[in-house]
């Protein structure tokens, strides 16, 4: 249900630490780039969290760059399996969200993926991404997906 | 009041305007007392509130207020104490009974009877009493061993008004399921009953505090009347006024009717007199809905309104060219004027607390209002007014209608992320930020020249360019600490205009 969406759900996660984390977004990336091109990626990323924290609510992260790099667009969630210690300061992470924009992307796909990232800022669908089922989490992004 | 009691007050009223701590000696400062008394009030507090600690110390930062349960005891506070009446309760009780049952006299026995007090106290209660009853122009009369208040009835009344507590109520909604307020509750749906009439048949609403002022103005006529029935005033009002007011075609009605009714009540005839006086309650009510218009102002008001916003404008250096309060003010000073010409007084329950929070305003206030009664001929306007007064500019100011929104870019590292999510937030917070647009931080530069107006930058992440705009650095959370230093700035950047 993901194919040809903006939005990529890993439902469960095991990923455990920021470096796998970050690993696994510039693998999403840009699937098929050179090694190089990765780690400018997770580079972007890393300056991206020194420049401001990536924390938005309790328990969620919300990394997001803009790289010619990028191939196509997305929004990736990942609710974890296990809650998560991501640095010193910031511990308990049970959900990331990583948004990936593509260098000069069109006016319609941002206003998408802006119409979502405004959607996190009312705290009761936050709570109800963080706590829900599968299934459920699945009809809460699409819900939001018809919306923008 | 005991100058003990308003110390506490104004000590909580203080912390509780302060988010930090504040320090012995500034409150030592401020209640203009010792830093020994401070220790001792708070102890008092602290040991007089139902669970924990009122107010939390910490060593060398002083005191601060525990907010929830601060409000939780200003609940628990109002309960009555059943059998146990400070000497001020004692007095106002018996010049309850006597007031309500006027010109009858009543046995002093029976009066102190459930006190327990001795000669000598009753003796001094009489004088403070009769002291009390003097600035009312009502006498205290003693026969053998009989007390009577003598007076006017209008004085009489206001008496009731002021002395009787329980009119201090704010949610007259309270007044029906309210066990604590010991009003006669067949007496209560009646008047209620009867405010909901008026306001149906004028189309309007009455809000707090007018519609307390009524009921009371009714339950008190309720109290007399059933205690006297025989009894004629002596007052009268002139031709004159009773000409004017069968003029004022719908007020008139509608007093006459809401009296009608009440006699059906009582099952007793009210004199004429009763529709004038609830006539004068109507006037001096302020009413919202299609008479809260601009047209039904006299000149008077008009001039009235202008002269508070400009000396206002003056004293607390804004520019206040907004339509919006000069309509709000004016349907507020109609209402007042009339009640200063039928001397009617509101009591303003929030006093005390409006006087600590908009001190400045306030005191501003009372300067107009001086100069205001001196220019327009008007008798002096009294603190409650006042008070009133100052909540009108004080939400302007706060509300910063005053102030056009500032323009503000948003910013983060895509333009789509935090951003986005920060626009969302901080535009329901803050509505006197007017957000130009969301941008990503490396088009910085042609953002720059692209929106040249622009007051504010708020950003989710660190701006290395120096650059000449106001920024604030704020985490995608928006925090509360986040939101403090974004007022503070928004503060900074209303004082620099």
């Amino acid at each position: 249900m993901n194919d040809n969406s903006l939005f990529q759900i890993y439902f469960d996660s095991d990923l455990e630490t920021k470096e796998q984390v970050y690993d696994f977004i510039s693998e999403i990336a840009c699937a098929h780039a050179s090694f190089q091109q990765k780690q400018d990626i997770i580079h972007q990323l890393n300056e991206r969290e020194k420049a401001g924290s990536p924390l938005i609510a309790e328990h969620v992260l919300l990394p997001h760059i803009e790289s010619e790099h990028v191939i196509e667009s997305q929004i990736i969630l990942f609710r974890l399996a296990k809650p998560m210690h991501w640095d010193e300061t910031i511990e308990d992470i049970r959900m990331i969200i990583a948004i990936l924009l593509k260098k000069g992307e069109e006016e319609a796909i941002k206003k998408k993926m802006a119409g979502f990232t405004r959607s996190l800022a009312d705290e009761d669908y936050v709570e109800r991404l963080l706590n829900v089922e599968e299934i459920e989490f699945h009809k809460e992004i699409i819900k939001i997906r018809e919306e923008s | 009041m005991s100058s003990k009691d308003n110390r506490e007050q104004k000590l909580l009223l203080f912390l509780s305007k302060n988010q930090d701590y504040v320090t012995a000696e500034d409150l030592a400062e401020i209640l203009q007392t010792s830093k020994k008394t401070v220790y001792r009030l708070i102890k008092k507090i602290n040991d007089e509130s139902l669970d924990d600690s009122l107010i939390v110390s910490e060593k060398g930062r002083g005191y601060k207020l525990d907010y929830e349960k601060f409000i939780h005891y200003q609940k628990s506070n109002k309960k009555y104490k059943e059998d146990d009446f400070s000497p001020d309760e004692r007095r106002k009780r018996i010049m309850e009974e006597l007031l309500l049952s006027s010109p009858k006299p009543m046995n002093i026995h029976y009066l102190f009877n459930d006190y327990y007090v001795g000669e000598s106290v009753i003796f001094k209660d009489e004088q403070l009493m009769s002291e009390e009853l003097k600035k009312h122009n009502l006498i205290l009369e003693r026969k053998k061993r009989t007390l009577a208040i003598l007076g006017e009835e209008v004085n009489i009344r206001k008496a009731i008004k002021e002395i009787i507590e329980i009119f201090n109520i704010i949610d007259i909604d309270d007044l029906k399921s309210n066990q604590e307020l010991n009003f006669n509750k067949y007496d209560v749906l009646v008047i209620l009953d009867q405010l909901r009439n008026i306001e149906k048949d004028l189309n309007i609403t009455i809000p707090y505090p007018y519609n307390v002022n009524i009921f009371s103005h009714l339950y008190i006529l309720l109290s007399r009347s059933r205690k006297n029935p025989a009894f004629i005033f002596t007052d009268k009002v002139s031709n004159e006024k009773t000409e004017n007011m069968k003029k004022d075609f719908d007020f008139y009605q509608v007093a006459k009717s809401t009296i009608h009714n009440i006699e059906k009540y009582l099952n007793n005839a009210l004199p004429e007199i009763e529709i004038y006086f609830l006539y004068q309650y109507l006037v001096s009510s302020r009413m919202q809905g299609t008479l809260d218009t601009t047209s039904t102002l006299s000149s008077r008001v008009i001039q009235v309104t202008k002269a508070y916003i400009n000396g206002m404008s003056t004293r607390i250096g804004i520019n206040i060219d907004n339509q919006s309060i000069f309509v709000d003010l004016a349907n507020h000073i109609k209402p007042m004027l009339n009640r200063l010409e039928h001397s009617i007084r509101v009591k303003n329950s929030l006093l005390s607390q409006i006087k600590v929070t908009y001190e400045e305003i306030f005191s501003s206030v009372k300067n107009v209002s001086e100069f205001i009664s001196e220019e327009f001929n008007l008798p002096a306007i009294n603190d409650d007014e006042n008070g009133f007064i100052t909540l009108y500019f004080a939400k302007m100011i706060e509300t910063s209608q005053h102030q056009h929104p500032i323009k503000t870019l948003i910013m983060c590292t895509t333009g789509i992320g935090t951003s986005e999510l920060l626009k969302a937030k901080a535009s329901k917070k803050f509505p006197e930020l007017e957000i130009v647009d969301v941008v990503a931080s490396r088009n910085m530069q042609a953002y720059k020249e692209k929106y040249s107006n622009i007051e504010l930058i708020l950003s989710t992440v660190h701006i290395e360019d120096n650059i000449s705009i106001p920024y604030l650095l704020v985490s995608a959370m928006f925090t509360i600490d986040d939101q403090k230093r974004l007022q503070r700035k928004i503060e900074e950047i209303y004082h620099e205009r």
